[in-house]
C-alpha cells in the first residue's frame, strides 16, 4: 500500500527513506525525499500545537486526539497522501501511501495506522542495534527488508 | 528469580571492571564512575523508544516524570518509586525506599561510601531516558540510609 | 476539503471563465471599492511616489444624508483584468468603480494621444466605471488648464437610477452609447495629426473636444499638493454611487427582481422559468447577497452582517451552492472586518512588519499619519479648491462636505488612538505569538460587537472552509475558490492559526485551473509566502522550487532563468540552506539530498542566467559544505563541472552582491585538497636565534634546550602559540601536508599564507598533488616587522577556484588551533665561514656552509695555523662575535691545541655587511713523545726490557760511572723499581684517566683523532639578546712523528753537567733530520731509531720553587702527581732544556718534540741533580780538577785533603766520610786489597756528627804508595739520616726501604780521582 517510508530524527534529519514506488513519479529517492520533507512542516506544527496547551479552541479541540502518537493525514497532493506518526521521543515516522495506485487509492485510516505503529516497533528493534549509533542514519539491511515487506503486505 | 540476579551480578560485575580501568591509569585520582554512568545512559537512550511504544503522548515534563516513575521503573527494578517530589522549577525526586541494587549487600551504614558505585548506572539510565525523550537533565543520587535511595533530577532549560 | 460531489457541470469551460486569479486579494477587500491607478503616455518619473501617496488616501470618512459616517475604504489595483469585472455582479467588490490616470505629455501631440488612452480605458471598463481623474504632466511649471467640456458617464441602465443620482449627484448626462464615445475617440486623431504648431512649452494646450475627464494639470515637477484632495473627491463621488445603488437595490421589490448571474452562469438559466418559487426565492437570495456586497463596500458593516445571514439562509434552501458560497464568504469578510480592524488599518507589509515585533510605537505613527494625512491636505487644499471646479458636487455642496469631514477627522483621530491602543495590544499579541501559549485575539470594544450574527474566530474558518467546499463543486468557479483559499488562508494568519491556513493553502493546490505560467507562477510565489508567514518554510521552499522550476519548463514560452534563480535562492532557508558555508558545515541540519539537489539546480539557473561568478561561487559551496555527503564519483564529476565553470569566470573569496542587494558569501574549498596538518617550522639550526646569556657549555647538543622547552610547555600552554622565534626578514616556513581526495592529478597553484598581525611577505607555492596520497608541502615567506605574527591558514587556488582556507573552518576531524601565533625578533646577521688551513705550507682552503668540515692533519709536534673568515651575508652589521671550541678532548689538551687571540677577533667588530673578518687559529699537535710500553715489537734491538730507562752505556767508562752497581745493588734495583712503579703509575693514569683526556697518554707511536667544533655566536642589529650560533666542525688528525723509547743519564766530562741519552725512534716513514741541539743534528731512516745523547746542565740544587709550580700542576694533570717532587723536579728541567726539533726532510714539515713526562730513577735522579755537597779534593794542597789524573812517585808523600760544603738548606747529621784506594784492572774487578802497596797516616774514615748548612767539613790524611800503579781514590761520604726533602720522599723511601740497608744515602766523589805512581 505504501510506497514510501521514513523515519526522520529528533533534528528532522532524515534516518531512513525506504520506498517501492512502481509509478515513475516517486520511485526515485529524490521525488520521495521532497514529499517526505515538506510534509515535516505539518508535523512539527502539530506537535508544538499538541505540547503547548494553546489557548484557541480547536487546538484544544486538537490536543485530544493529538496525544495519540498517530497524527493521520498531513496533506495530500493530487498524487499522494501523507501521514504522519511521531514516537514519545520525538522520532517522526512518514508514511506514503500513491492515491493512484489501486492498493494505496481506497486505504482505511486504521491501516495506515497499524502499519504505523508496526513501523514503530521495527524502529525500536533497529535502534537497539548495537551498531546503529542513536541519530544515525539506519543502515541495518535487516530493518529495511523488515520495512519494505511491511510496505508490501499491507496491500 | 535467577534471571533477575544474573542482571544484578553483570551490574556489580561491570562497576568492578570500571574501577579497575580508573585504577590502571593514574591521573584520576578519584574513582571515576563516568563509564558506568555512560553506559547507563546509552541503555536508558535506546530502551526509552521500547517502553513509550504503547503510551499516548505526554502531556508535560509531569507527566513524563510519572512515566519513569511508574513503568520505566518497574520494567528495569520491578517496582515503582516509592515517592515522588517536585518544586515545579525543574527538579524532582525521585525515591526508591529499597532499591535494588543495594538491598543485597546492606540495610544500615555498612558499605556505605560504596554506595555511589551502585547508582551511577541507574543515574545514566535515568539520565538517558530523559534525553531520548528531549528532556536534558542532570542526575544525581543521594544515599543516606541503605537501601533506600533519593534521585535528584535536574532538568535543564535550554 | 473538497467536496464529495462531482463538479457541477454547468457547460463547457472556458468562454467567460474569470481566467485572471487576484491572488493578493484579501478579505477586507470585500468592503473596499476598486480603483485602477494607470500611468499612461511618457514615463512619469515620480510615479512611484504618486502612487504611494494615492495609496494611503484608502479611507475616508463621509457622512451620509442621514447624517450617519461612513467609513468607506478604497482598493487600488494597478491592473485590472476586464473579464474579472464581469464578476462584478457576483461580488460587486470586484467591480472596477474609479479610474485615475497619471499622465505626462511634452506637445499637444502626446497630450492628445493621452486623452485618447484614458478616453479608451474609460471604455473598456464602460460597464462598471463610475467615475475617473485624469492628472496631467505636462512641460514647464506653470500650465493653466485648459478648458475642456464636464465629464460624461456611460453605464447607468435605467432612468429611475439616473434620476436619483442626479438628485444626489450634479450633472448626469445621458449615458451616451459606446459607439459615440469610440467615434469620438476616432474623432480626436484628426486634431492631433495637425496640431504641429503645438509643440512650444509655454504655449497653452488643448484636450480634444471629446476628452470629458475631470483633468488635473501640473508642471512634471510641481509637488502635486492637492493630489490627496482630488482622490479624496473622487473617492467621495464613488461612494455617493455605490450608495446610490445601494439604495436603489434596498428600494427594490424582491418580488420582480432580475435573476444575478455568475459569468457562466448564463447559458444554465436561458428556458428556465424565472416564474418558479424555487427559482424566485433564488433571485431573492442572489439579490440579497449582492446587497449585502453593496453595504458592505458602502461602509454599514455591521448592518451587511443581517443581509449575508439572511441571504445565506435563502440560498441554501434552494441549494444555490455558489451563491450560498458567495454569501458565506460575505459573512466571514464582514465579521473578519469587525474583529480585526487591524486588517484594514494596516496595509499587507505593515502587518508583516508587525508580524517581527514591530515597535508599537512606529505602527501607531503609521496609522495615525495613515488617518490623518488625507484630511491635513483636505484642508490645505480647501482654500484653492475655487479654483479647481469639480463636476461631481459643486462648491456649495462640497464646502459643507469638506468641512463635515473635518471635524469628523478629529472625532475620526479620536477613534484611531483607540484603533492604535486596540492595535498596541495587538503587538502585544503579535510578539507573545511566538511564544506558544496564545493570548485571546484583541477584539473591538464589545459595544460594537453586540451583532448576533457576527461570526466568533472559529466560525469565520468554518464558514470558509464551507465556502470553499461549496465553490468546489463549480469548476468554472475555480478561481473563486482559489481567491477564497487565500482570503481565508491569510485570516487563519491573522488568527495564528497555522494548521488552517495550511488546510486552505493546502486546497489550493487541488483546484485544477487551466493557468499560464506566469499565472501558476504567482500562485506558488503566494503560496509560499503564505506558508512563510505561518512558518512553514520547507513548503514555502517546495512551492518556491515549483515556481522556479515552472519558470523554466518547456512549455513556458519567455523562460525566465533569474526568477527561477532569485526562486531557489530564496527558497534555502526552507531547505535549513544558508548563504554562508561555514555555517552550513557547523550545523548539518537538512537533507543533504534535497540541499545537493537544489544547489545543483542554483548552479545551473546561474549558468543559464549568465553569470558564470554566481555559478562557479554555488559550485564551490556545494563541494564545500555537501562534501560528506557526496560519493566519490559525485566529487569527482562536480570537480570536473566546478573546473568547467571556474574557466568562464574564476571563482574568488569575495562576497557577491546580487542586484537585489543579497550578498553571497564567499565559498573557501577546504576539503581541495585536504590539509591533514600545519604547523610553522622553527629556523633552520644555523639561523635560529639563541639567548646570549645561554653559555656556549652544552656539550655538543646546542640545540636541545629549545627543543625540551618546546616540548614540555606545550603541554600546558595553548597550543597556537610557538615557542621558537622567527626573525625579521628571513625567510620562514611553514610545513603542511596535503592530500588530494579526488581521482584526478590536482594543481594548486598560488598557495600563500594567511596572516595577521605584522606585515607577512608570503612566498606563493605551486603543486601537483597526485591522488589518494599525503604531500608534504612548505609554505614560506618573510616578517617584514617585529612583533606578533599569526597564522591564520592558507589560500588555494585550484579548480579555478581561489579559496582562503583558515584553520578555524577547518573541517572537523584534524583539530587546529584558529591561529598560530609566533613572536618575530628584529632580523640578525648571516655568516659564512670559510678556513684556511695552511698545511704542509700549501693553502688547503674550503668554504664553509655551516656543519661542513674541515680536516686538517698534523704530525705530533707540529703546529700549524688555520685562518677562519667570517663573512657577514646579511645587511645586518655583526655587533657580537663570540668564538669557543667544544672537543673530546680535556680542556688542558684543548688549549693547547688550539690556541686564538680573542682580543684580536673582538677588534674586528662590527662587521659591515659583506665585510669579513678573519680569525687566526693556531693548531699545534700536541702529543706525549714518550713512548711506553707495547713498543717492543717496534725495537728489536732494544736492550734490557725489562726496565726500559736502562741503556748500555755507548760511552766509555760507563762502568766507572755506576759503581754504585756493584756498591749497593739495592740501589739499582730500588732504582729500578721505582721506575716500574713509576711506569705502573703512568699505566693506571692512562686508565683511569682515559675518560677525560684519552689522548693525553696515547702512546705517540698511532695517530689520534681530535674532533673540535667551533662554535661561533654572533648577532647584531636591534636585537640585543638574541644571537645566532654556527659551528664549524674541523677534525684534527694527528700523525706520529717522533718518539723516545728509552733514554738514560749519563754523568758529562764536567760534573756540573750531564748526558740525557734517549733512543728516539722516527714513527714517519720519510727520512728525518733530528736537531737535538743548537748545532747538533742526525738523520734517521723512516721507521728507524738512533740514539742521541742530549747534554744538559745539571739540575740545580734548589730549584726556584715558583718556576716549577705551574709545570707540577701540569705534569700532575698529565701524570698524577704522586711522583716525588725531586723526580718532577728534574724531569721538569729536563723537559725545559731539552729542544728537541724534527723535520722531515721529504715534505719538508717540521715540529718539535718534548720529553715531557719523562721519568727518572732514583740512580738517574743523583746524576741529573747536582749532589748536595760539594767536595774540593786536593793533593799536597793542589786541587784536583774532574777527570784530571795526578802522578806521583811511588813512596813519596802525598796529603789528600777532602772537604765537603753543605749546599743543602738545612744541616745534615751523621755523615761519615771516608776515603778508600783501589785498582782498577779494567776488566770489572776492583782490588781493594792494597795493605801491602798503600799505606795511609790519619784515619780514612771520619764521622761528622752534623754538618751545617753551609758550612764546611776539612779532612786530610796522608798516604804513601809503596809500589808503581795506577790507584784510584774512591771519596764517598755516606749519612744514616735519610734525606728528608719532601713527604713523597718518604713513601717514595717507604718503598725502596726493605732493600735499603742502614746506610740510606751515600755521595761520592765522581769522577774518583785516578792517581798513577811510578817508580
Amino acid at each position: 500500500m505504501a510506497v514510501c517510508v521514513a523515519v526522520i530524527g529528533k533534528d528532522n534529519s532524515p534516518l531512513y527513506i525506504g520506498g517501492i514506488g512502481t509509478d515513475s513519479s516517486t520511485d526515485n529517492e529524490l521525488s520521495r525525499q521532497w514529499l517526505v520533507h515538506t510534509a515535516l512542516d505539518a508535523l512539527e506544527e502539530r506537535l508544538v500545537s499538541s505540547n503547548t496547551n494553546a489557548g484557541n479552541a480547536p487546538a484544544n479541540a486538537a490536543r485530544t486526539d493529538l496525544r495519540d502518537l498517530y497524527l493521520g493525514l498531513l496533506y495530500s497532493t493530487d498524487t499522494h497522501k501523507i501521514y504522519g506518526y511521531v514516537t514519545n521521543t520525538r522520532i517522526k515516522l512518514v508514511l506514503v501511501t500513491s492515491s493512484t495506485s489501486p492498493s494505496g487509492s481506497n486505504i482505511r485510516d486504521a491501516e495506515v495506522r497499524t502499519a504505523l505503529r508496526r513501523l514503530h516497533a521495527l524502529y525500536a528493534d533497529a535502534i537497539c542495534n548495537p551498531f546503529h549509533l542513536p541519530g544515525d542514519q539506519i543502515t541495518s539491511s535487516k530493518f529495511d527488508k523488515q520495512v519494505k515487506n511491511l510496505m508490501l503486505n499491507n496491500v | 528469580m535467577a534471571d533477575e540476579i544474573v542482571f544484578e551480578l553483570l551490574h556489580s560485575e561491570i562497576i568492578n571492571y570500571a574501577l579497575e580501568q580508573t585504577k590502571n591509569d593514574k591521573d584520576t585520582k578519584d574513582t571515576d564512575l563516568s563509564v558506568v554512568e555512560y553506559i547507563g545512559f546509552a541503555a536508558g537512550y535506546k530502551i526509552m523508544e521500547r517502553l513509550t511504544r504503547e503510551w499516548p503522548r505526554f502531556k508535560d515534563e509531569l507527566d513524563t516524570m510519572k512515566f519513569i516513575c511508574t513503568d520505566f521503573w518497574t520494567c528495569i527494578y520491578k517496582k515503582q518509586i516509592d515517592n515522588l517530589r517536585t518544586n515545579h522549577q525543574g527538579v524532582y525526586v525521585l525515591q526508591d525506599n529499597a532499591f535494588r541494587f543495594l538491598t543485597n549487600f546492606s540495610n544500615g551504614h555498612q558499605y556505605l561510601e560504596f554506595a555511589p558505585r551502585y547508582v551511577a548506572y541507574t543515574c545514566g539510565l535515568i539520565r538517558g531516558g530523559l534525553a531520548n525523550l528531549c528532556i536534558n537533565s542532570v542526575v544525581t543520587a543521594e544515599v543516606q540510609t541503605m537501601p533506600s535511595c533519593k534521585f535528584h533530577i535536574h532538568v535543564q532549560r535550554s | 476539503m473538497r467536496s464529495s460531489v462531482s463538479y457541477i457541470l454547468s457547460h463547457a469551460p472556458g468562454e467567460s471563465v474569470m481566467s485572471h486569479p487576484d491572488y493578493t486579494q484579501e478579505i477586507q477587500h470585500h468592503a473596499c471599492l476598486l480603483v485602477l491607478v494607470k500611468g499612461i503616455g511618457g514615463v512619469l518619473k515620480n510615479f512611484n511616489k504618486l502612487w504611494e501617496r494615492i495609496q494611503k488616501v484608502n479611507n475616508i470618512k463621509v457622512t451620509d444624508s442621514s447624517g450617519q459616517v461612513r467609513d468607506i475604504w478604497v482598493r487600488y489595483v494597478r491592473d485590472y483584468p476586464v473579464e474579472n469585472n464581469d464578476w462584478g455582479d457576483f461580488q460587486t467588490h470586484r467591480r472596477l468603480l474609479g479610474l485615475i490616470t497619471l499622465s505626462k505629455f511634452t506637445n499637444q501631440i502626446e497630450l492628445n494621444e493621452v486623452c485618447r488612452v484614458h478616453e479608451s480605458l474609460k471604455v473598456k471598463y464602460s460597464n462598471t466605471l463610475f467615475d475617473s481623474r485624469a492628472f496631467m504632466f505636462g512641460p514647464g511649471n506653470n500650465l493653466k488648464k485648459p478648458e475642456q467640456e464636464p465629464e460624461i458617464y456611460s453605464a447607468f441602465e435605467d432612468e429611475k437610477l439616473f434620476k436619483e443620482k442626479s438628485s444626489l449627484s450634479d450633472k448626469m448626462s445621458i449615458p451616451s452609447e459606446q459607439a459615440d464615445s469610440l467615434s469620438s475617440s476616432e474623432s480626436f486623431q484628426r486634431p492631433s495629426s495637425s496640431t504641429t504648431s503645438y509643440s512650444l512649452p509655454e504655449e497653452n494646450f488643448t484636450t480634444p473636444s471629446n476628452f470629458k475627464t475631470h483633468a488635473m494639470f501640473y508642471g512634471e515637477n510641481d509637488p502635486v499638493l492637492d493630489l490627496e484632495q482630488h482622490v479624496a473627491e473622487l473617492i467621495n463621488s464613488l461612494f455617493w454611487v455605490v450608495e446610490s445603488k445601494r439604495l436603489e437595490r434596498s428600494k427594490e421589490k424582491l418580488e420582480k427582481v432580475s435573476l444575478l448571474l455568475a459569468p457562466f452562469e448564463k447559458r444554465d438559466f436561458v428556458g428556465l422559468d424565472m416564474e418558479s418559487r424555487n427559482n424566485k426565492k433564488r433571485c431573492m437570495g442572489r439579490v440579497t447577497k449582492n446587497l449585502a456586497d453593496l453595504t458592505l463596500q458602502s461602509g454599514l458593516v455591521a448592518e451587511s452582517l443581517t443581509q449575508y445571514h439572511s441571504s445565506a439562509e435563502i440560498l441554501k434552501s434552494v441549494n444555490d451552492w455558489l451563491w450560498l458560497a458567495a454569501a458565506k464568504e460575505g459573512h466571514c469578510a464582514a465579521s473578519a472586518i469587525l474583529i480585526y480592524p487591524n486588517l484594514r488599518n494596516s496595509t499587507p507589509l505593515q502587518r508583516n512588519a508587525s508580524l517581527q515585533e514591530n515597535s508599537p510605537l512606529k505602527l501607531k505613527s503609521l496609522s495615525l499619519y495613515q488617518s490623518n494625512d488625507p484630511f491635513r491636505k483636505f484642508k490645505m487644499g480647501s482654500p484653492q479648491k475655487s479654483k479647481v471646479s469639480s463636476p461631481v458636487n459643486p462648491p456649495s455642496e462640497l464646502t459643507p462636505s469638506s468641512s463635515e469631514s473635518i471635524e469628523t477627522s478629529s472625532r475620526q483621530s479620536e477613534s484611531e488612538i483607540a484603533d492604535t491602543e486596540s492595535l498596541s495590544s495587538d503587538i502585544e499579541y503579535q510578539r507573545s505569538f511566538l511564544t506558544p501559549d496564545l493570548p485571546s485575539i484583541p477584539r473591538q470594544p464589545q459595544s460594537q460587537l453586540h451583532n448576533q450574527y457576527l461570526l466568533s474566530n472559529e466560525d469565520i474558518a468554518e464558514k470558509y472552509r464551507k465556502a470553499i467546499i461549496h465553490y468546489s463543486k463549480y469548476q468554472n468557479a475555480g478561481i473563486i475558490e482559489t481567491e477564497a483559499c487565500f482570503k481565508a488562508a491569510r485570516i487563519a494568519v491573522e488568527q495564528n492559526n497555522s494548521l488552517i491556513a495550511s488546510g486552505f493553502l493546502q486546497n489550493v493546490m487541488f483546484i485544477n485551473l487551466t493557468l499560464s505560467e506566469q499565472e501558476k507562477i504567482q500562485r506558488f510565489d503566494t503560496l509560499a509566502e503564505l506558508y512563510k508567514e505561518i512558518g512553514f518554510l520547507r513548503k514555502a521552499a517546495f512551492c518556491q522550487r515549483l515556481a522556479a522550476t515552472r519558470h523554466v519548463s518547456v512549455n513556458n514560452p519567455n523562460p525566465d532563468w533569474r526568477r527561477c534563480y532569485y526562486l531557489m535562492l530564496h527558497s534555502f532557508p526552507g531547505h535549513k540552506l544558508s548563504l554562508d558555508p561555514n555555517y552550513v558545515i557547523q550545523h548539518q541540519v537538512g537533507w543533504p539530498v534535497l540541499q545537493i539537489q537544489l544547489l545543483q539546480e542554483v548552479v545551473v539557473a546561474a549558468k543559464r542566467m549568465v553569470h558564470p561568478a554566481l555559478a562557479t561561487r554555488h559550485m564551490t559551496f556545494l563541494l564545500q559544505t555537501m562534501w560528506p555527503h557526496l560519493t566519490k564519483h559525485e566529487q569527482r564529476d562536480l570537480a570536473i563541472q566546478l573546473q568547467a565553470l571556474s574557466a568562464q569566470c574564476e571563482g574568488g573569496p569575495v562576497p557577491l552582491v546580487l542586484e537585489t542587494g543579497e550578498v553571497i558569501p564567499p565559498a573557501n574549498l577546504t576539503h581541495v585538497p585536504h590539509c591533514s596538518h600545519f604547523t610553522p617550522r622553527p629556523l633552520p639550526p644555523a639561523r635560529t636565534p639563541h639567548l646570549i646569556k645561554l653559555k656556549p657549555q652544552q656539550g655538543p647538543f646546542i640545540f636541545t634546550p629549545i627543543h625540551f622547552g618546546s616540548l614540555e610547555r606545550k603541554s600546558k600552554k595553548d597550543e597556537g602559540k610557538m615557542e621558537y622565534l622567527w626573525v625579521e626578514d628571513d625567510i620562514c616556513e611553514v610545513q603542511m601536508k596535503l592530500t588530494n581526495p579526488l581521482p584526478f592529478e590536482l594543481k594548486v597553484s598560488n598557495m600563500r599564507l594567511l596572516t595577521s598581525g605584522i606585515v607577512f611577505e608570503s612566498i606563493p607555492e605551486t603543486i601537483i598533488l597526485p591522488p589518494d596520497s599525503p604531500t608534504t608541502v612548505n609554505l614560506h615567506g618573510t616578517p617584514k616587522e617585529v612583533g606578533e605574527l599569526q597564522i591564520l591558514g592558507y589560500s588555494t587556488h585550484t579548480l579555478g577556484v581561489k579559496s582562503n582556507c583558515r584553520l578555524k573552518n577547518m573541517p572537523m576531524p584534524n583539530k587546529f588551533p584558529a591561529s598560530f601565533t609566533l613572536e618575530v625578533i628584529p632580523s640578525l646577521p648571516t655568516i659564512t665561514i670559510e678556513t684556511e688551513v695552511a698545511v704542509s705550507g700549501n693553502l688547503m682552503s674550503n668554504l664553509e656552509s655551516s656543519g661542513s668540515v674541515t680536516n686538517i692533519s698534523l704530525y705530533n709536534g707540529e703546529s700549524t695555523e688555520c685562518v677562519i673568515k667570517i663573512t657577514n651575508t646579511s645587511n645586518v652589521p655583526i655587533e657580537y662575535l663570540d668564538l669557543s671550541i667544544q672537543s673530546n678532548m680535556d680542556s688542558q689538551l684543548q688549549t693547547k691545541v688550539f690556541q686564538w687571540n680573542n682580543d684580536d677577533l673582538q677588534s674586528q667588530l662590527p662587521i659591515k655587511p659583506n665585510n669579513t673578518a678573519s680569525i687566526v687559529m693556531n693548531l699545534y699537535g700536541e702529543a706525549d713523545f714518550l713512548d711506553l710500553g707495547g713498543c717492543d715489537n717496534l725495537f728489536p734491538n732494544s736492550l734490557t726490557s725489562n726496565y726500559p730507562s736502562r741503556v748500555g752505556s755507548p760511552v766509555p767508562n760507563a762502568h766507572a760511572s755506576l759503581p754504585t752497581q756493584s756498591s749497593n745493588p739495592q740501589n739499582s734495583l730500588s732504582s729500578g723499581l721505582l721506575n716500574r712503579t713509576s711506569g705502573s703509575f703512568r699505566s693506571t693514569n692512562s686508565q683511569t684517566t682515559s675518560w677525560s683526556a684519552p689522548l693525553s697518554v696515547m702512546p705517540p707511536s698511532r695517530g689520534r683523532q681530535i674532533e673540535a667544533q667551533f662554535l661561533l655566536r654572533y648577532s647584531g642589529g636591534g636585537d640585543a639578546e638574541h644571537c645566532r650560533q654556527s659551528t664549524l666542525q674541523v677534525n684534527l688528525e694527528l700523525l706520529p712523528s717522533v718518539s723516545i723509547t728509552h733514554w738514560d743519564v749519563l754523568p758529562a766530562e764536567i760534573p756540573s753537567q750531564l748526558y740525557l741519552v734517549l733512543d728516539v725512534t722516527n714513527l714517519t716513514s720519510e727520512e728525518i733530520d733530528l736537531h737535538y741541539t743548537e748545532n747538533k743534528h742526525i738523520l734517521i731512516e723512516g721507521k728507524e731509531s738512533c740514539r742521541v745523547p742530549v747534554p744538559l746542565d745539571r739540575c740545580p740544587f734548589n730549584v726556584t720553587p715558583k718556576s716549577n709550580n705551574e709545570d707540577t700542576t701540569e705534569i700532575r694533570s698529565i701524570s698524577t702527581g704522586s711522583s716525588n717532587s725531586l723526580e718532577l723536579m728534574c724531569s721538569e728541567h729536563i723537559t725545559q732544556n731539552v729542544k728537541l726539533r724534527w723535520n722531515l726532510l721529504q715534505s719538508n714539515i717540521s715540529g718539535r718534540a718534548s720529553v715531557k713526562g719523562i721519568t727518572l730513577s732514583q740512580a738517574m735522579i743523583y746524576i741529573v741533580r747536582m749532589s748536595p755537597l760539594n767536595w774540593e779534593v786536593s793533593i799536597n794542597k793542589q786541587c784536583m780538577k774532574p777527570q784530571e789524573e795526578y802522578s806521583c812517585n811511588a813512596g813519596e808523600c802525598l796529603s789528600l785533603g777532602v772537604s765537603i760544603g753543605n749546599h743543602l738548606a738545612r744541616p745534615l747529621h751523621k755523615l761519615c766520610l771516608s776515603v778508600q784506594f783501589y785498582q782498577d784492572y779494567n776488566n770489572g774487578v776492583l782490588n781493594y786489597k792494597l795493605e801491602n802497596s798503600v799505606a795511609t797516616a790519619g784515619n780514612n774514615k771520619v764521622v761528622l756528627t752534623t754538618l751545617e748548612e753551609t758550612a764546611k767539613a776539612y779532612h786530610e790524611c796522608t798516604v804513601v804508595f809503596l809500589t808503581p800503579g795506577e790507584f784510584k781514590i774512591d771519596i764517598q761520604c755516606s749519612t744514616t739520616e735519610p734525606i728528608s726533602e719532601d713527604p713523597i720522599k718518604e713513601e717514595n723511601s717507604s718503598i725502596i726501604q726493605p732493600c735499603a740497608g742502614e746506610i740510606s744515602h751515600v755521595w761520592r766523589f765522581i769522577p774518583p780521582v785516578a792517581i798513577s805512581v811510578t817508580d
